[in-house]
């Protein structure tokens, strides 16, 4: 992956679920200072705070969490890469919610998976060589006119 | 961040509308839920959920948005650890039944709540308006 421009990476420590709007905001601010678009860069945000709200509560526990989000242009794409420090776990491994299902018959979870998929064009995961996981949410054209490269009417 | 603004409309129904201006998120999902279950037993039947200043809402926000149709319904809340399981309860009604949630609506969400609201599928449980007396009338 070629890094085009980014800012250092933003680290959170001690992070509980009761002060993830701060995530949020710091990295809107991070996000639109780069140049991304409103409407990509709010758009990202979403599928980094279902994101970050997944490994706090699924890799944490409640516990205070050590997330670090690393925001990188790269040519008209804005990536967030986003590293944490617990239990070796892939939230894509799970299956998505079939949500043309009736409710009742839905698996249980991937709601926020689901929000992941759908905010983000394109998400991965790697464990590093140092342990630790590794989303890569990639939201495309978020450095041009957003609205008109990506017909805001789109269905999904 | 998550503030509650408060009317009574004297409609056809007696409604009360409830306005969520903020962030609906793991951090203030809660409140939401206690304000309906405080609403409801104020003696509220009706409840429309103003959301055109709610300006964030989480996959959380969906687990309020169905406790709060629940406590509207007069149900006991689901276990906390019950996951997607909390879903089936209204599922199945809503199968049963001929059409969306009876005693709570929502008004004007802002495009990407309504996106949020789609991909969960429950802008089919829950009736969404643009007109707030339209809304009232829906009751």
């Amino acid at each position: 992956m070629m890094l085009e421009k980014g800012l250092p990476p933003i680290v959170f420590n001690d992070l509980k679920i009761n002060n993830i709007s701060k995530l949020r905001e710091i990295v809107q601010l991070h996000a639109l200072s780069m140049g991304g678009h409103p409407d990509a860069v709010a758009d990202l945000v979403v599928a980094v705070n279902e994101a970050a709200a997944n490994i706090m509560r699924h890799g944490y526990h409640g516990r205070p969490a050590k997330i670090e989000i690393t925001l990188i242009q790269e040519k008209d794409d804005l990536l967030a890469v986003i590293l944490d420090e617990a239990f070796p776990f892939n939230p894509l491994d799970n299956n998505q919610p079939d949500t043309t299902l009736p409710l009742d018959q839905r698996q249980l979870g991937g709601m926020g998976v689901l929000m992941m998929r759908k905010f983000a064009d394109q998400i991965s995961y790697q464990l590093t060589a140092e342990g630790k996981n590794e989303l890569t949410i990639r939201k495309k054209n978020a450095f041009k006119d957003f609205q008109k490269e990506n017909n805001k009417d789109a269905q999904f | 961040m998550l503030n509650f603004d408060i009317s009574f409309i004297e409609a056809a129904r007696p409604v009360t509308v409830l306005k969520m201006s903020g962030e609906l998120d793991a951090a203030s999902y809660e409140s939401a839920i206690d304000k309906t279950a405080d609403l409801y037993a104020d003696g509220t039947r009706d409840l429309l959920l103003d959301l055109g200043d709610l300006t964030f809402m989480s996959s959380t926000g969906i687990v309020a948005l169905h406790s709060m149709a629940m406590i509207m319904r007069g149900q006991k809340l689901p276990e906390e650890d019950a996951g997607w399981g909390k879903f089936t309860a209204i599922a199945r009604d809503v199968e049963a039944s001929s059409g969306p949630e009876a005693h709570l609506k929502l008004l004007s969400p802002q495009a990407r709540i309504r996106k949020t609201l789609d991909i969960s599928g429950f802008s089919q449980i829950l009736e969404i308006f643009e007109d707030q007396n339209a809304a009232l009338a829906a009751f």
